[in-house]
């Protein structure tokens, strides 16, 4: 056989070897630095983190190609950067780039309204937030070799991260139960191939990692997503906008690695000055929830 | 049998199904073990330590103090990032990295490029036969030491080493031979 490149086992395998890790939202050199430093298996190279998007408002766009290229020559562990829902320009930007993960994230404006990036078509890896198992599955069926939750970027507040995670895990253990004839009737209601339905079924899990992302600011934050059954965080704006951000992002790291032992949880949680501030979920009008972005 | 996975960080759980599946094949009798801390190194026959983020393993081990426990271990098979933590050069590490020195060869991180340079392809392995071979942001091993048996070869450079040092026995690859078969496992543990 020839040699082989862009295939799906190396797309997904890529994400297999960051388990257990934690990816940081970056938006210069030091921080990446600092991220590689604490111990980050990747960085997300952007030009605001979450928290400061939903400051700032208008429109968010992929970042500028030459802050992607800065934080790309500042370390040497993987490098991931966002596009805009549906938009395959910016992908195509990205991947020319040399970006080893695609993150197309609610986090930036929508793009387009009907369709997610046609990822098969892409040599480069992407991952995809989802809320629940038909979007998850929906984007793998797009080509996505891996799955994030949404949560509620940029809020510091981790209720939605874990609520999408229980539903995935419900709705995974419903399929398990299943017979054929229910398994056809959940492909079409999710809008999947009940192949790929099927195979969620005998897995008993989904067929690509599954990182916990949007709201995580402590590290039992990490360790409770992780406990839930997750893969691996994503930290946005919970390390550079806490007030210690070295510190935050080693106990982070140290507590998504050992995240079954509460006494270690104790000792990296201690001291670590405030967490970035947050805000309440549950008031938060429509139109500012990221997570409700795509579906 | 004890047989370990390190699992820190990174594909362990794979290399635990191929450990499965090898014992299961060879008949042997074997208890898996999830090593993450100091006792669970106590008694082990064979330890995988997989693929993730090679500075990510150094530092989580540093802070645990677990560095000094894999000399002990009598079979290793380490695997990507596994492999560039046995080594004794890294090449182009990151600040205080410095890998354990378990076998005498120099390494290169990410040497074919960035994650649109990862490849798969078929090998030869000497004593185990073809092979599907998956090569993620891979390291290329740059020198090897005295002793050093190379079990196969892509375009030349050196991608599966073994090494018997005293009591120990070291197998390495540059590839990710859990995501795709258990022959590696086999081979260790029949050795």
């Amino acid at each position: 056989m020839e040699k082989q490149t862009g295939t799906f086992r190396l797309k997904s395998g890529l994400a297999q070897m960051l388990k257990g890790g934690v990816i940081m939202d970056v938006t210069n050199a030091e921080q990446a630095k600092i991220a590689q430093d604490a111990g980050a298996v990747a960085v997300m190279a952007l030009e605001r983190v979450p928290a400061d998007i939903r400051r700032d408002g208008g429109v968010a766009r992929m970042s500028d190609p030459l802050k992607i290229k800065e934080i790309k020559a500042a370390v040497t562990i993987p490098v991931m950067a966002k596009c805009r829902i549906g938009h395959f320009a910016e992908a195509q930007i990205l991947e020319a780039l040399g970006v080893d993960y695609i993150d197309e994230s609610e986090v930036l404006t929508v793009a387009d309204e009907e369709f997610h990036v046609d990822k098969s078509k892409f040599k480069v890896p992407f991952v995809c937030g989802a809320r629940n198992l038909g979007e998850a599955l929906r984007r793998i069926d797009e080509g996505a070799a891996m799955v994030r939750t949404k949560g509620e970027a940029g809020t510091g507040n981790i209720v939605e991260a874990v609520r999408h995670i229980r539903a995935i895990n419900r709705e995974i253990e419903l399929l398990k139960g299943m017979n054929s004839r229910e398994i056809v009737d959940a492909a079409k209601e999710m809008c999947v191939p009940v192949e790929l339905v099927k195979n969620v079924s005998g897995l008993g899990r989904l067929p690509v990692v599954n990182f916990a992302a949007g709201g995580i600011a402590t590290p039992a934050d990490a360790s409770l997503c992780m406990q839930l059954g997750v893969d691996g965080v994503f930290v946005g704006s919970g390390i550079f906008k806490s007030t210690n951000p070295k510190k935050f992002a080693r106990s982070i790291v140290d507590a998504v690695a050992h995240y079954q032992d509460a006494k270690n949880l104790a000792k990296v949680s201690e001291g670590l000055g405030d967490a970035m501030r947050g805000l309440e979920v549950s008031n938060m009008p429509e139109n500012q929830r990221m997570a409700l972005r795509g579906k | 049998m004890r047989i370990g996975v390190l699992f820190l960080q990174g594909g362990a759980i794979e290399h635990e199904h191929a450990f499965r599946k090898a014992a299961k094949k060879l008949g042997i009798k074997a208890e898996f073990v999830r090593v993450r801390k100091k006792t669970d190194f106590s008694g082990l026959d064979a330890l995988a330590i997989p693929g993730g983020e090679s500075t990510v393993f150094q530092k989580l081990l540093e802070r645990k103090g677990l560095l000094p426990e894999f000399s002990k271990v009598p079979k290793i098979l380490a695997t990507c990032a596994g492999l560039i933590l046995i080594s004794s050069k890294i090449e182009d590490g990151i600040a205080g990295q410095k890998p354990l020195g378990l076998i005498d060869i120099a390494v290169k991180r990410n040497a074919y490029g960035s994650q649109l340079d990862s490849f798969e392809c078929e090998l030869e392995a000497k004593g185990i036969g073809a092979v599907h071979a998956i090569f993620i942001r891979a390291p290329k091993i740059t020198k090897l030491g005295k002793g050093m048996k190379v079990i196969a070869r892509h375009g030349g450079d050196p991608v599966a080493i073994s090494k018997k040092k005293g009591r120990q026995l070291i197998l390495g690859t540059t590839f990710h031979p859990e995501l795709a078969t258990s022959v590696f496992h086999e081979w260790l543990l029949s050795n």
